[in-house]
């Protein structure tokens, strides 16, 4: 199951409420992640949307850097306007792992989806298939 | 999730309000007043009294037992992502003949947690395990350590070979050089990659709910479920508090260049240099750090035992071989 990448226009029908659900202070701790994310941002004029598998609206984008801040990318959930959503941390896991499977798939070389899976399977990641 | 730093704050079980940190600034002026209470089912199992010191600006929490005026003074040092919880089966055994201290490190256990990652580095553990060392007091101590114990400890050890009388070494390396474990996209680089590590160690905690389990043999069951489990989820209650237990494994070199090559490479050119007598303990079953790193130390330290092997241990030694520890900090202790 593959994430699907949507317009900022087709993300902003959802509502503009966000919530955070991860964030990644260091995403050149391996400089091909950082190279192939910056591009990808770039390309999307600093954020990206995604629509996982649960349907669920996501924004890919830079923190805001401040004095003191976190730095790094983060990805959001758009939340429907008005009213208290609650979003099931389970199916946020299985978007963010789908996520996961597309930056393995861009950043390439000896990051594999496969590689991904197994390490899913063996420490029973929580969004990850059971077996890989 | 907004920037600083995750106090003690807060720990919410059942609808009961187990504990409770907070710190107020004023003008500079700062005070803290901290209360713990662990849950009884925790408290049963690690039933030391808390303490804190102020190091780097953080309070560092760590369990100090023992009869005054003992002879020597016992630091335990842990790894990750574990805490000074780690010890709760070794400090009963040993406290009557020592002084027996067990730090948490920042990020880890009770102790303060910086939320940024740039905090953790290997150089500012090692300041302030110097400075929490240096502070306690006493002359000559024995180090235990484990894991990132190890360059922790070893670096401390180098830089103050008068203060220190003895080792004990577990489980851990001390050269730039990787383990095939830590080099090996599959699963540990994958694990801590940018964006997985974020999912897997922050917002899901992995390293606990998983790592400990695979990571032991002996006694492997009480990671399944139950007050262990418990007791080493219990300081890792959010992402953020989480960020030091992802930073460790992105300090550790792979290759010339890297962070911390220079310092691992610093430490294995000292251990020659070590004025005094080391043992070695170690978990033949450990999947991170083979038994060739035992006998390796065995061979690069010159006063050094012949390696001690537990066939059924694994990485966390502490949990699958209490009592053997227990006898080999005994003999340090009667050697110096």
């Amino acid at each position: 199951m593959a994430i699907e990448w949507i317009t900022r226009k087709d993300a902003d029908r959802i509502g503009t409420r966000e919530a955070q659900v991860l964030i990644e202070q260091s995403p050149d701790h391996y400089p091909e992640f950082n190279a192939f994310v910056q591009r990808e941002l770039e390309r999307g004029g600093g954020s990206l949307f995604f629509r996982g598998i649960s349907g669920m609206v996501y924004r890919v984008g830079t923190v805001a850097e401040k004095p003191g801040g976190l730095r790094g990318v983060e990805i959001c959930v758009r939340l429907a306007a008005g009213g208290v959503q609650r979003v099931p941390g389970e199916v946020i896991d299985r978007d963010l792992w789908a996520f996961l499977g597309w930056l393995m798939q861009g950043v390439g070389g000896e990051w594999s989806l496969e590689a991904l899976r197994k390490v899913g399977a063996i420490y029973r990641v929580p969004g990850a298939p059971e077996r890989a | 999730m907004g920037a600083g730093v995750v106090h003690s704050v807060l720990y919410i079980s059942c609808g009961e309000v187990w504990k409770v940190g907070f710190r107020c600034g004023n003008n500079g002026n700062r005070w803290r007043v901290r209360m713990i209470q662990l849950p009884p089912q925790i408290r049963e199992i690690y039933p030391f009294q808390s303490h804190w010191i102020e190091v780097k600006g953080y309070g560092m929490h760590y369990v100090d037992e023992g009869a005054e005026g003992a002879k020597a003074t016992v630091v335990l040092l842990h790894g990750n992502p574990t805490w000074s919880f780690i010890y709760r089966e070794i400090i009963p055994r040993i406290s009557h003949a020592c002084r027996t201290v067990a730090p948490d490190y920042l990020g880890f256990g009770l102790s303060d947690k910086p939320s940024d990652e740039g905090w953790y580095t290997l150089e500012n553990h090692i300041r302030a395990m110097t400075e929490f060392i240096n502070g306690l007091g006493s002359r000559r101590v024995i180090l235990v350590v484990q894991d990132w114990g190890g360059p922790i400890g070893l670096s401390y050890a180098l830089q103050n070979p008068n203060n220190v009388s003895g080792m004990l070494i577990m489980n851990t390396w001390a050269w730039p050089e990787p383990s095939q474990f830590h080099a090996s996209v599959m699963p540990w680089r994958m694990l801590h990659a940018p964006f997985v590590g974020a999912h897997v160690f922050l917002r899901r905690n992995v390293l606990v709910e998983r790592g400990l389990y695979l990571s032991t043999v002996r006694s492997r069951q009480l990671f399944r479920q139950g007050p262990v489990l418990d007791a080493y989820r219990l300081p890792f209650s959010s992402p953020l508090s989480r960020v030091g237990m992802l930073a460790f494994p992105r300090n550790i070199p792979l290759r010339p260049g890297d962070l911390n090559w220079d310092r691992m490479k610093g430490i294995k050119d000292g251990l020659r240099t070590l004025p005094f007598p080391c043992r070695i303990l170690w978990g033949e079953k450990d999947i991170v750090f083979p038994p060739s790193n035992a006998h390796l130390f065995h061979k690069l330290i010159p006063r050094c035992s012949t390696p001690c092997m537990i066939p059924d241990g694994g990485h966390f030694i502490q949990e699958d071989a209490p009592g053997e520890i227990a006898r080999e900090v005994l003999m340090l202790l009667e050697m110096i």
